[in-house]
This record gives C-alpha cells, sequence and structure tokens, in this order.
C-alpha cells in the first residue's frame, strides 16, 4: 500500500515487481541461439485490458534475426497476446549479467490520480510464437 | 480553503524577500479542497476531504532558472523554499532559452482577473460529506434494485490557481467549484459505466449517471464472441474524448518545432473531413479551468480547425519567440521541455443523437468507452486501446447484445476523416486525459485487431 503523499489514500501498488534472471547466458548468445525471430529494444507504450489478459506493448526499435544473426532493423514494432499465454510460451531468460532495474516515472493509478515512481527488473527474454505488427493489419 | 487574498499575501511575501537576491521570481499556488467520497460493493466505503496547497517557485538568476515546490505557505516556508532555490540554482547550467519575466496583470484588476471565466457555484462548494452521501445512496439504490454491484466516487469541493511575478505586482487569481462523480456498476460477466465533471451542480446528474450505468450492465450481459476486424462504431461521447485526447499535442507548436507533431508541415491544409471544427476555447460555458497560462498569460481563443483544416496552432513564449509569433496563452510552468499545450478543447458537434445513430447502423459497435490507450506510431497517430464497461453488437439498426472487449489499432488521422455523424458536443470526461466539450460520434472502418477473454 502506498500513497503519492499525505492528502492522499493509500492504495494497492505493484512498485517492485522484477523477473529473476535465467541461466540463459547473455544476449549474444540468446540472439545467437535463435533461428528465426525479432529482437525488440526499449519499451515505448504499453496498453492492456481491465482484467489484464490481452496486452499490446509498442516500442521503438527492433531487428530480424535470422540464423542467429540480427539482420534488418525495425520501426515501431509491437507485440501482442493474453498475458498467460504469453508468460506460458517463455522458453530463455537471459543471466545476471544482463539484469537491469528498470524505471517508470509516472504509473498511473486511483481516482483522482495518484503518479508513482516504479521500478521492474529484468534480462532479455525469449517468448515463441507472439503477435507482432498487428498495428498494420 | 484559501482565498485569493491570502494568495496574493503569500506571493507578496515571496516577491519581498526574494528582492535583490535574484534577478526573477515567480509564484504559483494551486490549492483546493476537494472532498471524495467513494463506494464500492454497494456500500460507501470512504470520505477523504484533504485541503491541499502547493506553492512552487521559480527563481530566475544569473541566466539559470530552478523551480521548487512545496507545501509549507507560511513567512517561514516560502523564506525557506527561496534559500533553498537560491542555493540549488548554482549547480544549474545556464539555460540558454530563458525568457525574461512579463508584467501580469497589474494587482488593482487581479479581483476583476478573478472573476474573469467565473465558475463559481456556492451550492457546489456547500456540499458536506452528508450532501456526498446522499448521493452515493441515491446511485447504490438504482443498481442495488437490479441486483447489481455499484462502485465509484463523489467529489466536491473548490480549486484555486494564483500567479505573481517579480515583474510589478501583478498576479492572476482563479477560483472554481469543482464536482465529479463517476460509476461502474457490475454483473458476474459484464459492467456499465459512466462519468461526469463540472463545475456546477445543476450540470451533474448523478441520478443520470446511475441510470446509464446500470442500463448497460444489464445490457452487456453473456457477452458474445466477435470476431476482430473493420467495423462502423458508434462512440459515446468518453470513447471519442479518451482517442482525440492523444491528438490535442500535436496541435503544441514545440511539437512542430521538435518535428513530434503528426500534423508536420500540414498547416493551411485539410487534415480531416468537412465536419470537423475543433477550437481551444477557455471561456465556452461548457468550459472548466483557469483562463491563463502556466506563466500566467490570459488565454487566447485559438481555431484549430476549420471544416477539416488545420489553421493554428497554439503557442507559449519560447516556441512563439522562435517561431516569430505571438504567444496565445497556452504556456506550461517553466522550466519545461514541452512549452505548451491546448487546454480547453471544444469539438463542434452536430444534430444527431445515440439513438439515431443506432438505428441508421446495419452492423456495427457501440462502445461506451475505451480504456488504456497509447500510442503505438506517432508519425501516422496510430493508437491502441481496449473497449471496456459496455461494448455492444448493433444489427437491423437495434442493440442486439453485449460483445467481450475488444482491442483496436486506430489512426487518429483516419478516425477523424470517417465520421459519418455526430452528436450534440457536451462537456465529457474520460480517464485518458482531461475533459473537453466533445460530441458522440459515427464513425466507419474502425480498426479492431484483437479480442480479450471477457
Amino acid at each position: 500500500m502506498r500513497a503519492n503523499s499525505w492528502g492522499y489514500a493509500p492504495i494497492i501498488r505493484m512498485t517492485n515487481i522484477s523477473v529473476e534472471p535465467g541461466n540463459d547466458g547473455n544476449l549474444d548468445s540468446l540472439i545467437a541461439d535463435t533461428k528465426d525471430g525479432i529482437y525488440m529494444e526499449t519499451n515505448k507504450s504499453w496498453s492492456i485490458d481491465s482484467m489484464r489478459y490481452n496486452f499490446q506493448f509498442s516500442t521503438e526499435i527492433g531487428w530480424e534475426i535470422k540464423d542467429g544473426k540480427k539482420g534488418r532493423m525495425l520501426k515501431n514494432p509491437s507485440y501482442s497476446g493474453i498475458t498467460p499465454e504469453f508468460w506460458n510460451s517463455c522458453d530463455a531468460i537471459c543471466d545476471s549479467s544482463e539484469f537491469i532495474y528498470w524505471g517508470e516515472p509516472n504509473c498511473g493509478k486511483g481516482q483522482p490520480m495518484q503518479l508513482m515512481w516504479t521500478g521492474h527488473g529484468a534480462s532479455p527474454a525469449r517468448f515463441k510464437n507472439v503477435q507482432v505488427g498487428i498495428a498494420r493489419k | 480553503m484559501i482565498q485569493d487574498t491570502d494568495a496574493k499575501k503569500i506571493i507578496d511575501q515571496a516577491r519581498n524577500y526574494a528582492q535583490g537576491k535574484c534577478q526573477g521570481i515567480e509564484v504559483t499556488i494551486n490549492a483546493n479542497n476537494v472532498a471524495t467520497s467513494r463506494f464500492a460493493n454497494n456500500e460507501m466505503t470512504q470520505n477523504q476531504a484533504p485541503e491541499v496547497l502547493d506553492l512552487s517557485i521559480r527563481v530566475i538568476k544569473d541566466g539559470r532558472q530552478i523551480r521548487l515546490s512545496g507545501d509549507d505557505a507560511s513567512e517561514a516556508g516560502v523564506k525557506k523554499l527561496i534559500d533553498s532555490a537560491l542555493d540549488s540554482i548554482k549547480v544549474l547550467k545556464p539555460d540558454e532559452e530563458l525568457l525574461p519575466l512579463e508584467t501580469l496583470a497589474s494587482a488593482d484588476d487581479f479581483e476583476k482577473e478573478a472573476e474573469m471565466a467565473s465558475r463559481i457555484d456556492e451550492e457546489a462548494m456547500a456540499m458536506s460529506a452528508q450532501d456526498r452521501a446522499n448521493q452515493i445512496k441515491m446511485m447504490i439504490q438504482i443498481a442495488s434494485q437490479e441486483g447489481l454491484s455499484a462502485a465509484g466516487v463523489y467529489a466536491s469541493g473548490s480549486t484555486l490557481q494564483a500567479i505573481g511575478n517579480s515583474e510589478g505586482d501583478g498576479i492572476v487569481c482563479h477560483k472554481e467549484s469543482s464536482l465529479e462523480s463517476s460509476i461502474t456498476v457490475s454483473t458476474p460477466d459484464s459492467s456499465g459505466w459512466a462519468k461526469m465533471v463540472a463545475s456546477q451542480l445543476r450540470q451533474l446528474d448523478a441520478h443520470a449517471l446511475a441510470d446509464r450505468a446500470t442500463t448497460k450492465a444489464k445490457l452487456s450481459r453473456a457477452p458474445h464472441d466477435i470476431d476482430p476486424g473493420r467495423y462502423t462504431v458508434i462512440l459515446e461521447p468518453s470513447a471519442v474524448l479518451d482517442l482525440v485526447t492523444f491528438l490535442w499535442s500535436d496541435f503544441a507548436a514545440t511539437q512542430h518545432l521538435d518535428k513530434q507533431s503528426c500534423l508536420l508541415d500540414k498547416e493551411g491544409q485539410k487534415v480531416f473531413g468537412q465536419n470537423i471544427n475543433i477550437i481551444d476555447d477557455a471561456y465556452d460555458d461548457m468550459q472548466i479551468g483557469a483562463p491563463f497560462d502556466g506563466e500566467g498569460k490570459q488565454r487566447q481563443k485559438v481555431q484549430l480547425v476549420k471544416d477539416g483544416v488545420f489553421k493554428n496552432m497554439v503557442y507559449g513564449r519560447k516556441a512563439a519567440k522562435k517561431m516569430n509569433h505571438k504567444p496565445t496563452g497556452h504556456g506550461v510552468q517553466e522550466p519545461s521541455s514541452m512549452g505548451e499545450h491546448p487546454m480547453n478543447l471544444v469539438m463542434t458537434g452536430g444534430t444527431d443523437s445515440l439513438g439515431k445513430m443506432i438505428e441508421s447502423t446495419d452492423k456495427g459497435i457501440l462502445l461506451t468507452r475505451v480504456w488504456y490507450v497509447r500510442l503505438v506510431d506517432p508519425a501516422r497517430k496510430i493508437v491502441t486501446g481496449i473497449t471496456r464497461d459496455g461494448t455492444f453488437l448493433v444489427e437491423g439498426g437495434a442493440i442486439k447484445h453485449g460483445v467481450k472487449n475488444l482491442r483496436f489499432n486506430v489512426s487518429l488521422l483516419d478516425l477523424l476523416n470517417n465520421v459519418e455523424s455526430m452528436t450534440l458536443s457536451n462537456l465529457t470526461a474520460g480517464e485518458e486525459g482531461f475533459p473537453a466539450v466533445v460530441p458522440g460520434m459515427k464513425v466507419r472502418d474502425f480498426n479492431f485487431t484483437e479480442m480479450t477473454r471477457f
């Protein structure tokens, strides 16, 4: 439970939820281990339904991966899906050498709105059979 | 809560203390006593009634500027904040874009300024916790009579904003009453929602909100699956607002200087359908908010879109100087990289009603609201989001049944070129941005890309 300040009611916040590092080497080795995929970098925007099932996240930049090598650059890539299916499709998580605590300065919740810093750590991870680029369909 | 005279006293204290210590000082006071009463599971759960004061001071010295804020507006608190700013500003680099402060309205005129665009309703400001509880009781009864569960808020109070700087003894001050109510009515497999904000009690019909939310929850029970694809949609005003709110920043001059606007180099060109007219007008009868910007400059009325043509953008002082244009009174608090933002949007509506839109639709989808809307492609202004709290299939001119919520990916540039008809415009509240005066819309080729599980 956290509040913006004394003038706000404390509400439940997920301020420090992280994905633990895995045992699948560093990012270079994960890319080298991928035959056909997309490496997405950054997180530009995120949208989820009110029960956290369907999501669509957009990134600024990505690269095709073919036979273990980064290839063509991709602009504004996005990925979407159903949360339990997406996390069940995760087949690799890089180790602690790649782990970063990412931050988000303005996570909004509540009425009246409360904005709060959040910190979520992760290493690069690989997910199979994910819908990408649906905005262009 | 503090009054206009209290705000002036605080600002004068700051001006006097800072004299000779720096080249300029700007003082902004935002205060409110908006109390929020909450309810959930058909019970009132909370009455939160804070008195909030935010004192924000910008100090300018040796080509540098800094803004610090706090909530202690006592004489000692004001001095401490200024001392902290004077101490901290030493470690900052000079700001090459810093503009000198400008003279605001004279002290003699500040009462007149306070009356400008007056939005004070004594009855709204006088609402007690019991009054709000009575409204909530009525809203809960409407849902519970149908065996449904209601949750929401009823908030009332007033806000005050005042700005003064060291260029003369001028001050601008605006006070208004503030009301907000929203309700979500739930069944095990559906929900309905309605929300309204207002400055006048007569504008907020909590009974109507509860009726709408309850009706929507009942109508959307047992939602059907539906294939994603392109549909004609009927967007209720809140759905319109939470989409077009992502377009407002594209009318900000700094967005054009930074080449971030989807309307870049299109001023004077037809960018939307002939039926789209948008104006930024702080003085519109239905609007709310202060008639001055973050630096205390009086807001100008700006026609943004006329008959689909992108006519004008809004300018803060920095962008105006760079673009050889007069500021329009839309600047945000400095220092800021944002520059300016339109704040009082008014879209011209049409003559249709939602009922007529439904009657004239062979196959389409009616959206109560959209949720968690986010930008996907800034140049084509594609946004994604999900429907919520009342999504319905319309067939043969009537609502057929509720459907499971759908994700959409829609270009706002396309959306405002595909508007077939509109309702009257009214002050509308959503969740993604600030309220605006917008209509409901019937829009063709709205792109649903996925369906969720409920």
